[in-house]
């Protein structure tokens, strides 16, 4: 059987490395879902006007896949300072499945929307869904400490 | 009155109370804190990279901000709003904590700073970078991010133990014979 002593994990040991692990992984977040919100701006008609939806995308896809990079990389980290505990908590399986569609959805239908030339309607909801489903995503992650 | 008493009488507050027993109020309250940190995010980023010169550069640094103004406003306004909630509900606690000290410092250092480069830098009609809009930006990036890890640390902070003397064996011979006296 393999045993996995979480004492020898430097995040459950060392006093300072889970609370910078977590400032990476809050400020990639921000980083991630901050850059595609201004894409849903600009797709709900405000914000940054003087571009297209489709040069916004052009201009923020690397820093969101730098955001997405760091934010899974420190989150991998995190769970493995106790990995049944996460397992077995309701909100984060909720939060994984919202992660995988949010990656799903935010490099397929969002991003095919914003480069295109599509109707009003389908680029509200659009934009409407992706603010929904990240907001959902950060509600799930806070709701792991206190269930 | 003395700003601790000041932080326990907003603790003492029915709402305060009420915010810090709630199993479910208090994290929706921080959920909504950091929805804001989220959504404000790419909007600092972008204006910092506008004055970068290194994307958007098509638009001028004053129309940049300008569109996002708004925006950025909604979103402090949330996080500021949940903030002082959070805050309030646990203020005894938070009023000796250093790291909640030095983030409201840092915040207050975000406000100068605004000020500070509002006419040379952040109205700028032209299409030439100002001189300090490199300055500015690498200062706005190092204050948010500082704001950001103080908000994160103030969980961590532990009071510091009073200290007394060790009574234990330790030490040199001189200072256990003067334990003993």
């Amino acid at each position: 059987m393999l045993i996995y002593d979480l004492n020898t994990n430097p995040l459950n040991s060392n006093e300072w490395s889970f609370p910078l692990t977590e400032c990476f992984h809050v400020a990639s977040m921000s980083l991630c879902i901050g850059t595609i919100a201004l894409v849903d701006l600009r797709l709900l008609g405000v914000g940054l006007r003087n571009q297209t939806a489709a040069q916004l995308i052009r201009g923020t896809e690397l820093w969101t896949f730098a955001g997405f990079s760091v934010v899974i990389t420190s989150g991998l980290l995190i769970f493995s300072s106790d990995p049944l505990k996460y397992l077995h908590s309701a909100p984060f399986q909720l939060k994984m499945a919202l992660l995988l569609l949010g990656i799903i959805y935010n490099y397929t239908l969002h991003r095919k929307v914003a480069q295109s030339d599509s109707p009003p309607g389908l680029r509200y909801t659009t934009a409407g869904f992706s603010l929904l489903l990240w907001g959902a995503l950060v509600f799930s992650s806070i709701f792991i400490a206190f269930w | 009155m003395s700003i601790a008493q000041l932080f326990h009488g907003v603790q003492s507050t029915g709402w305060a109370n009420a915010l810090r027993e709630s199993e479910l109020v208090y994290p929706i309250v921080l959920s909504l804190h950091l929805c804001g940190i989220a959504f404000l995010g790419g909007a600092i980023l972008f204006t910092n990279l506008r004055l970068l010169g290194v994307n958007l550069t098509n638009s001028t640094v004053a129309e940049t901000v300008r569109q996002l103004r708004p925006w950025k406003w909604a979103g402090f306004v949330v996080i500021i709003t949940c903030g002082i909630l959070m805050a309030s509900a646990k203020a005894d606690s938070y009023y000796p904590n250093t790291y909640f000290r030095i983030k409201l410092l840092l915040l207050f250092l975000t406000g100068v700073h605004a000020l500070a480069f509002r006419r040379s830098v952040y109205q700028t009609r032209s299409a030439i970078l100002p001189r300090g809009a490199r300055l500015a930006a690498c200062l706005s990036l190092a204050l948010w991010l500082g704001v950001l890890s103080m908000g994160r640390w103030i969980a961590y902070y532990e009071k510091p133990k009073t200290v007394s003397p060790p009574l234990t064996a330790s030490g040199s011979a001189m200072e256990k014979v003067a334990l003993q006296r």
